[in-house]
């Protein structure tokens, strides 16, 4: 009896691309699967979200040592200028949940942006990082906009003062 | 100060100038709740499905009077005003697209508020802010922040808000809250509750679609961040989506945890301990889990489970579990286990629960007595603490501390992030 493992191929749907195909051929397609880190940029409203959700699922499963390392990665995707602007959205709402100072001195340039959905996408990732830096980010973005990004980030900088 | 029928005419006359014409309904804030002619003037925020509902619970009333209706799609604000105006037999009912229209209107004294969930706190405050009283429909906002602002300014205007949580006004619902605060199972020990499961389903993808006319979509996305148009996102389906609802969780979620605190004495209050496991679409439109298991654990030892039903029953039950014997009610149902329980009188001297039979005329009742009504809004608030914490631990994947009257988390900073959103400009807590 072969030690060797029997993969059967006599089993697949006519449809199915790799019906008919060897073993290592099959297992080769398993090593081809994208790193979702390279998928986030590229990915536009209405596109298939699984590989992203993969990483959604490792920062919200990740200890808290491991944040700054991932919000290191999230911020250099975010700062790719062939970003998407759905995949930005989705790198900032990651952020929401564990950004630090380090995002709010990266990312406050994005506040004024003349794209009404990137500035308050930017906003969403750092509205809730706590300190003085975030306040005075937000207040100096709010004087600076126009619009009505300006009144949201007017209204989050007091939203923050009364929840203080 | 007495007021005579002509002087009510003259002042009457006044507001009506100021406001858009309406000549022949009074708002009882022109002379006080105890106006002579005790009819106060509603505006419905919100008339889609529930919001046709709130219609009809009020359209027929003689204390009470619709006299104008928001909506961000012209449909469903022409088909409010048709139902409306052939009932009154008049054109009277206004209509506008901007809800601020009529929290701030002067001629209003009531409003509604029957919008997309993350469309509930910010009319519903802005209509406080202007001195109205509120009906908000469960649940009653879209995070734990938004509550506590809603709360925070109910109060400090004081007004009278009603939650949506009409199960408190169902007379099963009353009996078993009564009975099991009474003892009549002794000692609670565990409490199940089972809701529907999702009942819409998409595809991994979905392309933007054009904006039908009538709907001001950039005003339905409001404070949510900007997504393409697509049709499945609004009207019924907004639910599934966690930018604007939380699912079954919040959506029956809101209904069967709430008799769950009536019953428990915990309404100023909740559970100390949650953990729980969704299962959520890795892909497609839909955000929220599709099936739900969340246990809470409060001070004394209570147990509670929620789960996702699969015997395909569109309605949630609650069974509660004590050492007496248990108790199972739903809309439909009341059974206990020994039956003879369900014959138990409540003594004069035990514990009475508030007792109303209208939901809608409770709060137009206590409107008008200014008292609290069955549904208070931090009674709604609180109840909805369950729902998103249920959520948010479910996402997270761990067990929560959770401080029931603080409204904190203990020592998770990612999960208490979870308890606020931002914004989207020009709308704000604030």
């Amino acid at each position: 009896m072969s030690k060797k493992t029997i993969v059967s191929d006599g089993k697949r749907a006519a449809s199915d691309p790799l019906a008919g195909q060897t073993a290592d051929a099959r297992y080769k397609s398993f090593n081809m699967t994208v790193d979702p880190w390279s998928v986030i940029g590229t990915l536009d409203y209405g596109d298939d979200r699984t590989m992203v959700s993969t990483i959604e699922r490792m920062i919200l499963d990740a200890d808290p040592s491991q944040h700054p390392g991932f919000e290191e990665k999230l911020l250099k995707c975010a700062a790719d200028e062939s970003c998407t602007e759905a995949g930005y959205g989705f790198i900032c709402r990651l952020l929401a949940l564990i950004a630090s100072p380090k995002s709010v001195a990266d990312l406050k340039k994005n506040l004024t942006s003349d794209n009404e959905n990137i500035a308050f996408l930017t906003r969403m990732a750092i509205e809730q990082v706590p300190g003085e830096e975030t306040t005075a980010a937000l207040r100096t973005a709010a004087g600076a906009l126009k619009g009505r990004e300006a009144e949201g980030c007017a209204g989050a900088v007091a939203a923050r003062t009364r929840a203080q | 100060m007495n007021v005579s029928r002509r002087d009510f005419v003259k002042c009457a006359g006044v507001a009506a100038g100021a406001a858009t014409a309406f000549p022949t309904i009074i708002p009882a804030s022109v002379l006080g709740q105890n106006a002579p002619s005790k009819v106060l003037t509603v505006a419905c925020v919100g008339v889609g499905g529930m919001g046709l509902s709130h219609i009809r619970q009020l359209v027929n009333r003689t204390t009470a009077r619709i006299v104008a209706v928001a909506d961000v799609d012209a449909f469903h604000q022409k088909r409010a005003a048709q139902i409306i105006n052939k009932k009154y037999g008049n054109n009277d009912c206004r209509t506008t697209g901007d809800f601020r229209e009529v929290t701030r209107a002067k001629d209003v004294d009531l409003i509604t508020v029957a919008t997309p969930d993350h469309w509930h706190a910010i009319p519903a405050i802005d209509a406080i802010r202007n001195g109205k009283d509120v009906f908000v429909e469960k649940p009653l906002t879209l995070t734990v922040r938004e509550g506590q602002v809603l709360v925070e300014e109910l109060r400090k205007h004081k007004r009278v808000g009603q939650t949506g949580t009409m199960q408190r006004s169902f007379e099963g619902f009353h009996r078993a809250a009564e009975l099991i605060r009474n003892g009549r199972l002794g000692t609670i020990k565990h409490i199940d509750v089972l809701i529907p499961a999702n009942n819409r389903y998409v595809g991994a993808t979905w392309k933007p679609e054009p904006v039908p006319a009538g709907l001001d979509y950039d005003f339905w996305l409001g404070p949510a961040p900007y997504a393409p148009y697509t049709s499945q996102r609004t009207h019924y389906q907004f639910r599934f989506n966690l930018d604007y609802a939380g699912g079954q969780t919040t959506n029956w979620g809101a209904h069967y945890l709430d008799i769950a605190q009536w019953a428990l004495g915990m309404d100023e209050s909740g559970p100390i301990e949650v953990d729980g496991h969704g299962v959520y679409p890795s892909s497609g439109l839909f955000t929220s889990p599709t099936r739900v298991d969340v246990r809470y654990t409060y001070a004394n030892g209570v147990t509670m489970r929620m789960r996702t039903r699969t015997d395909g029953i569109s309605d949630g039950n609650i069974i509660f579990f004590g050492d007496k014997g248990s108790l199972d009610v739903s809309r439909s149902k009341l059974k206990s286990n020994p039956e003879a329980i369900l014959n138990e009188k409540i003594g004069d001297d035990e514990i009475r629960l508030y007792k109303s039979r209208d939901h809608f005329g409770n709060w137009i009742e206590c409107v008008k007595t200014r008292e609290r009504p069955v549904s208070d809004l931090a009674i709604g608030h609180k109840t909805n603490n369950l729902c998103n914490i249920g959520n948010i631990v479910m996402q997270l994947q761990r067990k929560l501390k959770w401080a029931p009257v603080k409204e904190r988390f203990d020592g998770d900073d990612m999960a208490n992030r979870l308890l606020t959103r931002a914004m989207r400009g020009p709308w704000s807590l604030a």
